[in-house]
């Protein structure tokens, strides 16, 4: 999911795992998790299940994979995959880390029982590397978004991206880290056009099409080059905040809750509830409009999408919801995302003229 | 107080409860009655294209009740039915998704029924309704009470063979596990395999082709938890534990020929519950059958298949032995 491979890497090496990382995701994953998966399963799973066996083909024996207690789909996923690779005939051992909500000492536990030589200590300092880097990539990440719609030249923040990606991967010390962060951040800085006018348009919905790029067709840049500069507020390092450390977010848990209330008064599971409670956010912080992103028949989010209607009547948010699949085709995408920021343009010179 | 009661969703499972809890409370119950193509296509025009047959079927009914003119409808926001499991996203966002499709017109009354969380059980979801019902908070403990004796009755009419098919939607019975029928495992939503419009009369159809049919509701309790628990980790969704434990339990039954699995396009729990059975009988040798309805079904195709599936139960049981 997204860049989630370079923290969880980090911290199974540190801890003296041998490590294999599947290539990123491209469409030779999607046709292999596609031609093994349930056909009415959610993409996550078919894009997994791709990961799986490209890692298989590298030397992989065991995969890790994270579990849970509903009602989303996904903490049924392992079980479901681990079926369907059994049955395809592959011997991968699946790691199932059931991360039960909130209770680190668990997953700790678990944590001990496959990797050699184990201490609490030692873990700490490996999470810490690992944490840090969340956190760098994040920030780089918020800032990527600001600088493609104002970039000088197509394609040169993506570019500085890419790169301290890789730096970032192979760094050793927080430190190095933090270095490597601030050198992204100017660089992205220089390639900026402060001047030029944007249209900020938030993304919501379902937090693995949302985070991984190849799963939405690269959404978040093909807005960047049509003068869009993205806001959201699903991000990893808030993820992992949030299924590690419950209560530590219990308050922002309120925030959200009495945000999205009015529309959808309980949780709904997945980021149901995230997503008409940041819709509502950007609109009052008068956002141009919100897309919604998530697997077609995502549960939660089809929740979400049945009411978002009323926050654009309240607020005047225009809300493009997209469901993505095996099937989404990139010039339909496109067209669409081209048509809704057209409009969202028309709407602000109309604006401007009234 | 005209209490709109949609004959859609759970009411195909809970009905007895929450019909007796209102009548109790002194509200009288308006029961939408069954589903029509009328019904079916309000539904539709009124949800998001993604929501699933059934949930558009459920708007479908609280139109037709509006319409009839009643003083509320009734929703409940059912969470989490029991310990460790939640029942689907969708049931939990109801009352809020129920609201925005037809708007303020009508009042919602929607307690919720949260067995996760402390607080939120079935006493506390009555005592709300009593409030808003005008009801002192101690009637709420009998008329509870008298709801489940209600719902336990119902409950093993149908392990008896009286389907909620007839119990519930008053179809005439069908002949069910008669000792000389050969039967067929239908498993499904109690919601898709017992509305007639939904599920395209299937068992009314299997039943005048002469066959027997056992559902997930004919399958005594003890039977179908342990069949749930048969799993390496246990589903957390209250519906399909239900399906996969009758799925395992039908499978080893020597008289159930074959598996129909009745699911709505795309229904997120049962895309993976429906695997695992799936799976299941194929290790086993049983034959199955996934059938995917929705709104654009047709009646003809669905039917095309059954009788190719039937042809197929009849060459086996004439020639050769069950595969072991």
């Amino acid at each position: 999911m997204g860049t989630l491979y370079i923290p969880v890497e980090t911290l199974l090496l540190d801890l003296g795992a041998d490590v294999v990382v599947p290539p990123p995701c491209s469409q030779r994953t999607l046709e292999l998790g596609t031609r093994l998966a349930p056909e009415s399963a959610c993409l996550p799973l078919k894009l997994g299940l791709g990961n799986f066996l490209e890692a298989e083909e590298l030397g992989a024996e065991a995969v890790v994979m994270a579990g849970g207690c509903g009602p989303c789909r996904f903490g049924y996923y392992a079980q479901v995959q681990r079926e369907v690779l059994e049955g395809a005939g592959h011997d991968l051992e699946m790691v199932v880390l059931e991360a039960p909500q909130g209770h680190l000492r668990e997953l700790l536990a678990q944590l001990r029982r496959w990797v050699p030589g184990f201490t609490f200590g030692r873990f700490w300092r490996s999470f810490s590397l690992a944490w840090t880097k969340i956190l760098a990539i994040d920030t780089v990440e918020r800032s990527l978004q600001q600088a493609r719609p104002r970039e000088a030249r197509r394609g040169g923040a993506d570019a500085v991206f890419a790169r301290f990606l890789t730096d970032c991967r192979r760094a050793d010390s927080p430190r190095r880290v933090r270095v490597l962060q601030q050198e992204a951040l100017e660089e992205l800085a220089a390639l900026s056009n402060p001047e030029r006018t944007v249209v900020r348009v938030g993304v919501v919905g379902e937090i693995y099409t949302v985070l991984e790029p190849f799963a939405n067709l690269y959404t978040e840049r093909r807005l960047g080059r049509l003068g869009v500069e993205v806001v959201r507020r699903l991000f990893l390092g808030d993820w992992i905040r949030e299924h590690l450390f419950r209560f530590r977010v219990q308050k922002e848990r309120r925030h959200l809750a009495e945000l999205a209330g009015p529309y959808l008064n309980h949780f709904v599971g997945g980021h149901g509830l995230e997503s008409v409670a940041h819709a509502v956010e950007f609109a009052r912080k008068s956002m141009a409009g919100t897309i919604q992103i998530a697997p077609l028949t995502c549960m939660p989010e089809i929740v979400a999408e049945t009411v978002l209607p009323e926050v654009t009547a309240d607020y005047g948010l225009p809300v493009l919801t997209l469901f993505v699949d095996e099937h989404t085709g990139e010039a339909g995408l496109q067209t669409r995302l081209e048509a809704f920021v057209d409009l969202l343009a028309g709407r602000s010179a109309k604006s401007v003229e009234g | 107080m005209r209490v709109g009661v949609p004959q859609a969703l759970l009411y195909w499972t809970y009905a007895p409860l929450w019909l007796t809890v209102l009548r109790q409370l002194g509200a009288e119950p308006v029961v939408s009655g069954a589903t029509t193509r009328a019904t079916l296509d309000a539904g539709v025009k009124l949800a998001v294209d993604e929501v699933c047959l059934p949930v558009k079927v459920f708007y479908g009914h609280c139109a037709a009740l509006v319409e009839l003119g009643i003083d509320a409808l009734f929703v409940p926001r059912l969470v989490s039915v029991e310990e460790r499991a939640y029942i689907c996203p969708k049931f939990m966002g109801l009352p809020d998704m129920v609201r925005h499709a037809l708007g303020s017109r009508v009042r919602i009354l929607a307690p919720v029924v949260d067995l996760r969380r402390k607080g939120s059980g079935y006493a506390e979801a009555v005592a709300e309704l009593a409030g808003k019902l005008g009801r002192p908070a101690r009637q709420a403990k009998q008329a509870l009470g008298a709801g489940w004796a209600a719902q336990t009755e119902a409950e093993t009419a149908w392990e008896r063979g009286s389907l909620p098919l007839s119990t519930l939607g008053g179809v005439p019975p069908l002949p069910t596990g008669s000792a000389e029928k050969r039967l067929i495992g239908v498993l499904g939503h109690p919601y898709n395999v017992y509305d007639v419009q939904i599920s395209l009369d299937l068992l009314g159809r299997l039943a005048r082709a002469g066959w027997g049919v056992a559902t997930a509701e004919t399958v005594p309790r003890a039977a179908w938890e342990e069949g749930a628990r048969s799993l390496p980790k246990e589903l957390f969704w209250t519906l399909g534990r239900r399906v996969y434990g009758a799925a395992a339990h039908l499978m080893v039954s020597p008289t159930v020929e074959g598996l129909i699995h009745l699911v709505s396009f795309g229904c997120g729990p049962d895309s993976l519950v429906g695997e695992l059975v799936r799976r299941e009988a194929e290790r086993r040798g049983v034959p199955f059958l996934l059938l995917t309805l929705d709104e654009h079904t047709g009646e003809a195709g669905v039917w095309t298949r059954i009788e190719a599936f039937t042809d197929m139960l009849d060459r086996r049981e004439a020639g050769a032995p069950r595969p072991s």
